[in-house]
């Protein structure tokens, strides 16, 4: 049995080492489509899955149980409700911006995914300009929440999309800033080269190895919050928040649309979270400084055999989840912040801090 | 939706949409009095009926597939679940918790209050008890799920209460003008 | 607003409590594997002895909500006597209660003068249309299968009188019989115990520590610095274990004095081994004992010995008897001592279904939940309907058990 699942398993990665390298074209564009595509529709599942256990067992509760078994297809049972549901568009409502605007919020989501390192050579592309693509493209996504609040004819949709499109401004740019940090130290706006620049990172006059989380420790405070601010996610979802606006901007929505929409706040949060194993916590490197088993290259990161390949794979997903954990964990523990709460903080403390933090890495990159 | 309420599925793909719809009721609480009180008890720790798929997020009517009606319904207020009962897009299910949502309760000879809800909206199971212990909500939330499983969802499409009244339907929209 | 901590200790505290809550067992129940541990006096539902009905209407008419149905007629009953008068009763023909109206105050249980209404902690039994929930005269009936004991007594509490009454005259009688039993191997002893010291035996069947724990376990794990918690439950169970080995040393000395006396009967005992519960008690025994100011636990455990002897001897006995002559009505006392828990008196009727209590823990009947299942029923229905036939079988065989004898 276990043969069995080592030898597929060796399959699939031999497949996605080669991505890079394929012949035929067309051929390579049809896998990089799907190890995209899965990527998204799976790590969210998990994630997803992650989320209900652990927000039940801080609650003393158990979370799903009877679903599959220990309740791991509670996402995929209500995936398959959601595609049933009766698909409402609210007489007054503009029906195309109303019927576009999951989809607009939906594809960046996925689009990312495509230059996302989750291992040695595992990834759809290597852009020299990675993280200023998925950057840019995760600031579409406010577009399709944008379109939804105000296409739904809803005022609580609209004041919902409204208050998204608020938070966006305010916290895309102590998001930014901070990630510039990490680009001014790496030298590299490549997601791949930043790893590999952590890979060989070490402290002035030592010969010890750290991550970026090390040296800009401030920086990843300041992206962990906007990320979560970002993507709405408790305590910051003041753009859904239930109390006050029933459902924000995905009050008038049902079905698949809904789940369209759900989708994006959970791929987000993958997506996040991967851009904060790749900024600050080393990538698929297990410890700074330990090469991983079959790897050459720079740091002993890269030109893997296959199961040093895999393993670099599990220890990406391992951290993304670790990360997962810290929100739901926020998510658990604090109470959702007021809107003008919100504001000031991001204007008055996270913007200034992450000025300060980018004209440190300045100084220190300069001297060292 | 839209084909599902036409044709007769096959069997094994009846079975896996019987099968997801069974374990994701996202749950819309109407809570109108102390029974409200005891369907919170059934969403505790101690009782967690997420551990059955009814998840308590659904913070509107539109993502709702389950509505408990918890609590004595007055004449006044009945326009309101039926109009949130037709917010819900279907399949809809919807439970009747207690003596006073089942049937008045100990004020069936009030002036104002509805003789049970399914007076207004059609009703799924009717779980007794005044006010029913959160298990008893739990027993017929399980009743209901098992009831999910075995149905079709074409007969129950073409079998649903169509009633004349239809609320809001003449009502002038604001911002069609 | 002043803040007496430093900014940031809140939030510190707050991830400090749900991590706590994380690594913490969840108090969730799984209820419907695992069971509510309903207090004894739960209202659930409310069940109906038929018998005991004398359609006097004070529960319907005190009801608040109006949700009891009485229909009855009147019958002439013939004299009893010749010459004598003509007598009319009431026939009890509908008897109903609308759940879905019900508010569950209890007052007709209340006001029953004959206690023919009662409480059982059943609540499972939500329904797909409104009109199942009126309960009939039948379905009301079922329900009273399930409907609890009265609760215990609480430790030292006074005995009712007529149960002090009955051990006084026991006690008087075993001194009586102590003075001519002499020689006397097996006493007859059937003088059947009090009815009300029938109550207090479904507690005693189960020998459940209630909490006690062994000291001497405990101050060890203490001393060896474990913590409180491990060291209770630690000690718990070896309290458990200690008084398991306790009793079967005792069972086995009583067997072995009981093999060692008679050869005769040596190929029957082995039938004796198979229906001697572990948990019945010599009721006799018992009594002396405390009456000689043993503890409890003590009594118990010589209690139970002796019964296993007494059933050995009396199935050594009936074998004898029975090898020797078939048809032998002799032996009609000694069954009697077989159950000195059931109240066995000669000039008691024989029981009524409803007199007989059966108490099940979520026992099913299989052959009944089969039948169902393959009749279409849905698996619920089907365990309900097999929870209740089997409540009927147990009882059945209860009455037929005191009905032999």
């Amino acid at each position: 049995m276990m043969d069995l699942v080592f030898s597929t398993a060796i399959t699939f990665v031999g497949q996605a080492t080669s991505i890079t390298t394929f012949d035929s074209y067309a051929l390579s564009v049809v896998v990089k489509i799907a190890f995209a595509l899965g990527l998204f529709f799976v790590v969210p599942l998990i994630g997803g899955y992650l989320e209900h256990k652990v927000m039940g067992r801080m609650q003393a509760r158990r979370g799903p149980v009877e679903a599959g078994p220990f309740g791991t297809l509670q996402l995929v049972a209500d995936g398959i409700k959601f595609i049933q549901k009766e698909d409402v568009i609210p007489r007054a409502a503009d029906k195309w911006v109303f019927a576009a605007a999951p989809g607009v919020a939906l594809v960046p989501g996925m689009l990312i995914f495509l230059v996302l390192p989750i291992g040695p050579g595992v990834f759809a592309l290597d852009l020299e300009l990675g993280l200023f693509y998925a950057l840019a493209i995760s600031s579409v996504s406010v577009l399709g929440i944008m379109m939804g609040g105000w296409a739904s004819a809803n005022k609580f949709a609209l004041l919902g999309g409204l208050r998204a499109g608020g938070q966006l401004i305010a916290y895309e740019l102590p998001l930014i800033l901070a990630a510039i940090a990490v680009a001014v130290q790496a030298g590299t706006l490549s997601l791949v080269g930043i790893v590999e620049a952590q890979a060989t990172f070490t402290l002035p006059g030592t010969t010890i190895n750290v991550w970026y989380l090390f040296p800009q420790f401030l920086g990843f405070a300041i992206f962990f919050l906007a990320a979560m601010a970002e993507l709405s996610r408790p305590p910051f979802d003041m753009p859904i928040a239930d109390s006050e606006l029933v459902f924000g901007y995905m009050t008038e929505y049902t079905g698949i649309k809904f789940a369209m929409y759900l989708l994006t706040e959970y791929g987000g949060m993958i997506v996040m979270s991967a851009l904060m194993v790749v900024l600050y916590l080393g990538g698929w490197q297990l410890l700074p400084g330990v090469p991983l088993p079959g790897c050459e290259g720079t740091g002993g990161l890269f030109d893997c055999d296959p199961m040093g390949t895999l393993l670099g794979v599990v220890i990406t997903i391992g951290k993304i989840m670790a990360l997962v954990f810290l929100m739901v964990w926020a998510r658990v523990a604090y109470p959702r912040l007021r809107e003008d709460q919100l504001q000031r903080f991001a204007w008055l403390a996270l913007i200034p801090l992450a000025l300060l933090n980018l004209a440190l890495v300045g100084v220190a990159k300069v001297v060292f | 939706m839209g084909v599902m309420d036409q044709v007769e599925l096959p069997k094994p793909i009846r079975y896996v949409f019987n099968w997801g719809r069974k374990y994701s009721l996202w749950c819309f609480n109407f809570g109108l009095a102390c029974c409200a009180i005891e369907f919170i008890a059934a969403s505790t720790s101690r009782h967690d009926f997420i551990r059955h798929g009814v998840i308590p997020f659904a913070h509107g009517p539109r993502q709702a597939d389950l509505l408990v009606v918890s609590g004595t319904l007055t004449d006044k207020m009945a326009p309101s679940v039926k109009r949130l009962y037709e917010e819900m897009p279907e399949p809809k299910y919807v439970i009747s918790f207690g003596s006073c949502a089942n049937c008045g309760g100990p004020y069936w000879d009030s002036y104002s209050v509805t003789k049970g809800v399914d007076q207004v909206i059609p009703v799924d199971v009717y779980v007794p008890g005044c006010p029913p212990r959160p298990e008893a909500l739990l027993d017929g939330i399980i009743a209901l799920q098992g009831m999910i499983q075995n149905e079709s969802l074409k007969e129950r499409i073409a079998g649903r209460r169509l009633d004349p009244i239809t609320l809001g339907a003449d009502a002038p929209l604001a911002l069609e003008n | 607003m002043a803040t007496t901590s430093p900014p940031g200790v809140g939030l510190a505290k707050g991830l400090a409590v749900t991590i706590k809550h994380l690594f913490r067992y969840p108090s969730t129940q799984m209820y419907p594997k695992q069971r509510p541990d309903l207090p004894p006096r739960t209202r659930g539902v409310i069940a109906l002895m038929d018998e005991n009905c004398t359609v006097c209407m004070l529960c319907a008419r005190e009801c608040p909500d109006w949700c009891i149905y009485i229909d009855s007629h009147k019958e002439t009953v013939p004299p009893a006597k010749e010459g004598g008068r003509a007598r009319t009763r009431n026939v009890l023909d509908r008897f109903a209660i609308d759940f879905s109206l019900c508010m569950y105050c209890g007052i007709c249980v209340e006001v029953c003068p004959f206690d023919a209404l009662w409480w059982s902690p059943e609540f499972e039994y939500a329904e797909f249309q409104i009109d199942d929930l009126l309960h009939e005269k039948e379905r009301l009936r079922e329900w009273m299968d399930t409907v609890p004991p009265p609760p215990m007594l609480e430790e030292g509490a006074v005995p009712p009188a007529e149960a002090a009454d009955a051990i006084a005259k026991k006690e008087k009688e075993l001194e009586a019989e102590a003075a001519k039993q002499a020689e006397v191997t097996a006493p007859p002893a059937e003088a059947a115990a009090a009815p009300a010291e029938a109550k207090p035996r479904t507690a005693d069947v189960k020998v459940e520590g209630a909490g006690e724990i062994d000291q001497e376990t405990y101050d060890r794990l203490i001393a060896e610095g474990k913590s409180e918690r491990i060291a209770r439950s630690k000690a718990k169970s070896a309290w458990v274990r200690k008084q398991k080995e306790k009793l079967a040393a005792e069972q086995e000395a009583a067997t072995a004095e009981e093999r060692g006396g008679d050869e005769a009967a040596a190929a029957k005992p082995k039938a004796a081994e198979v229906h001697v519960e572990a948990g019945e008690i010599d009721q006799e025994t018992y009594d002396q004992l405390i009456a000689e100011g043993k503890s409890e636990r003590m009594a118990r455990a010589k209690a139970k010995a002796a019964y296993v002897r007494k059933q050995r001897a009396k199935l050594a006995a009936d074998a004898e008897a029975g090898a020797e002559d078939g048809g032998s009505e002799a032996g009609g006392g000694a069954p009697e001592a077989s159950t000195p828990a059931e109240p066995a008196d000669a000039d008691e009727p024989k029981p009524k279904p409803a007199d007989v209590h059966v108490e099940g823990a979520g026992e099913i009947d299989q052959e009944t939940y089969d039948q169902l299942i393959a009749e279409g029923k849905s698996e619920r229905i089907a365990r309900s309907k097999a929870k209740a036939a089997w409540v009927r079988k147990q009882k059945q065989k209860l009455i037929d058990e005191g009905g032999d004898a």
